[in-house]
């Protein structure tokens, strides 16, 4: 350490102490947004200083910080704005009352917006974010959650434990109505990503009836479904997005 | 697999808790939630900060980008003391820290598909998003009032950072003067021209000691 030479400042340093300031901290921000590598020195500023945070002595929050999270993201809240709700002949559980409410997508929508800026900033991956969503159902009620990002690539999740029948894989197909059905992909017992290409640009659209069903390994040899639909459900978009 | 049952998370946690009985004994409770929907679920917590092991809280983040709002509870049982104490240092102000520890949480929900390990660990992700909310917060509410009023904190300095793990660190290697001007900048929220004015110091050699702490920080840990 020398005494008589004063390093180049760290930006990204001054920036995780808090003293980067108005314009400075907004012109900061932008490059932030457009470098890959002055976020990673944020992260790594965020991390050396971590033990400072950490020897800070905690404090008890009120009772009611945890009542107000869980009341705006509650769906029963959400629900204020009326909006169709799908049917799910069957009494609801949460994660149905959770998912099937599309007010709470809307309720995301909105704080999104009234992040973004920051989360740009900080994490910048504009397209991480699904621009459009689907819960795929069946009598009993919903088995899968259909995430799909502007730039098509897909992420599918089953809401609970669930395979397909032995010896047989689940096809996914996307339905535009009264045409045919395209095959877009796999379905797996666990959580899926496919990639952006796999769901064809103009089917990313609200309405497309995402469908799956079971087929033998490697799909249906016709290239359309052979079986009946086993679950399915519409691409609703995020609101604000 | 999508999200654990309550079981299994009661099970992740029990471990957890019995891997943290083994450094050193921390204060549990056993607490009932009522969940979004009603359900209820007992669960073995504690409020010692920065007890939650890394590992932990990496994989309570992704549950919660696969929307599992216990892992969401869980997470804020784990950080929201250590998250609020942060906030209060920097706000100075109850409801305005706790306002921002809720916006903060809101924030993890929404955005815990975006936290990447390779980037850095989930403690100082998730305590980044609450500083640079309560950072703007601050920045407003400056604007407003202006600096005049500022506090002489530099009497009763001592801010609690003489704890181990901080003075283990690096930041602890650092000479007072460097020390004092970070941690009043990280801490306490204050920019250049309140540390120079609280410490009785021109701004040119408060600017100077921050450069020089950060450079040596940054060189201690590369060591």
């Amino acid at each position: 350490m020398s005494d008589h030479i004063t390093p180049t400042p760290d930006r990204a340093g001054l920036y995780v102490l808090g003293l980067l300031r108005g314009q400075e901290r907004c012109d900061f921000e932008a490059d932030l947004a457009t470098d890959p590598a002055l976020s990673l020195e944020v992260a790594a500023w965020e991390v050396r200083l971590l033990p400072l945070s950490l020897a800070i002595p905690p404090v008890e929050p009120s009772h009611t910080v945890w009542q107000e999270i869980e009341r705006i993201l509650s769906p029963r809240d959400a629900a204020a704005t009326p909006l169709p709700r799908i049917a799910w002949h069957r009494r609801s559980s949460w994660r149905e009352i959770w998912w099937d409410n599309i007010a709470v997508w809307r309720g995301f929508g909105a704080l999104a917006a009234a992040a973004a800026i920051a989360l740009v900033v900080l994490r910048p991956q504009p397209s991480a974010a699904p621009h459009m969503v689907a819960v795929l159902a069946n009598a009993s009620g919903p088995m899968f959650t259909v995430a799909l990002r502007s730039d098509g690539a897909m992420s599918i999740a089953p809401v609970a434990p669930i395979a397909p029948p032995a010896g047989k894989v689940w096809q996914l197909w996307a339905v535009a109505g009264g045409e045919k059905p395209i095959p877009v992909g796999f379905v797996e017992p666990r959580r899926t990503a496919l990639p952006r290409n796999d769901m064809p640009a103009d089917m990313r659209k609200p309405e497309i009836l995402m469908a799956v069903t079971v087929e033998p390994p490697g799909g249906s040899p016709t290239g359309q479904p052979d079986t009946p639909i086993v679950f399915s459900g519409p691409l609703l978009p995020m609101g604000g997005s | 697999m999508f999200s654990p049952q309550p079981s299994k998370m009661y099970k992740l946690y029990k471990q957890t808790q019995e891997r943290r009985s083994r450094i050193r004994i921390a204060s549990v409770r056993v607490v009932t939630y009522k969940m979004f929907d009603g359900t209820e679920l007992n669960w073995v917590t504690e409020n010692v900060a920065g007890m939650a092991a890394e590992d932990d809280l990496t994989q309570l983040l992704r549950r919660c980008a696969e929307r599992d709002p216990l892992a969401l509870r869980a997470l804020y049982d784990a950080m929201a003391p250590t998250m609020l104490g942060v906030a209060l240092r920097l706000l100075r102000n109850r409801p305005h820290a706790e306002e921002t520890l809720q916006d903060a949480f809101l924030q993890i929900w929404r955005n815990a598909d975006r936290f990447d390990t390779s980037r850095g660990s989930p403690k100082a992700w998730m305590i980044g998003i609450l500083r640079y909310r309560a950072l703007d917060r601050l920045e407003t509410e400056r604007r407003h009032t202006g600096t005049d009023e500022l506090p002489d904190v530099a009497a009763d300095m001592p801010v609690d950072i003489e704890d181990s793990r901080a003075l283990s660190s690096c930041i602890g290697e650092l000479p007072e003067n460097w020390r004092r001007s970070v941690v009043l900048s990280y801490v306490e929220g204050y920019s250049h021209s309140e540390i120079a004015d609280l410490t009785k110091t021109p701004l040119g050699t408060i600017k100077s000691w921050i450069v020089r702490a950060l450079d040596a920080l940054k060189k201690c840990l590369e060591r």
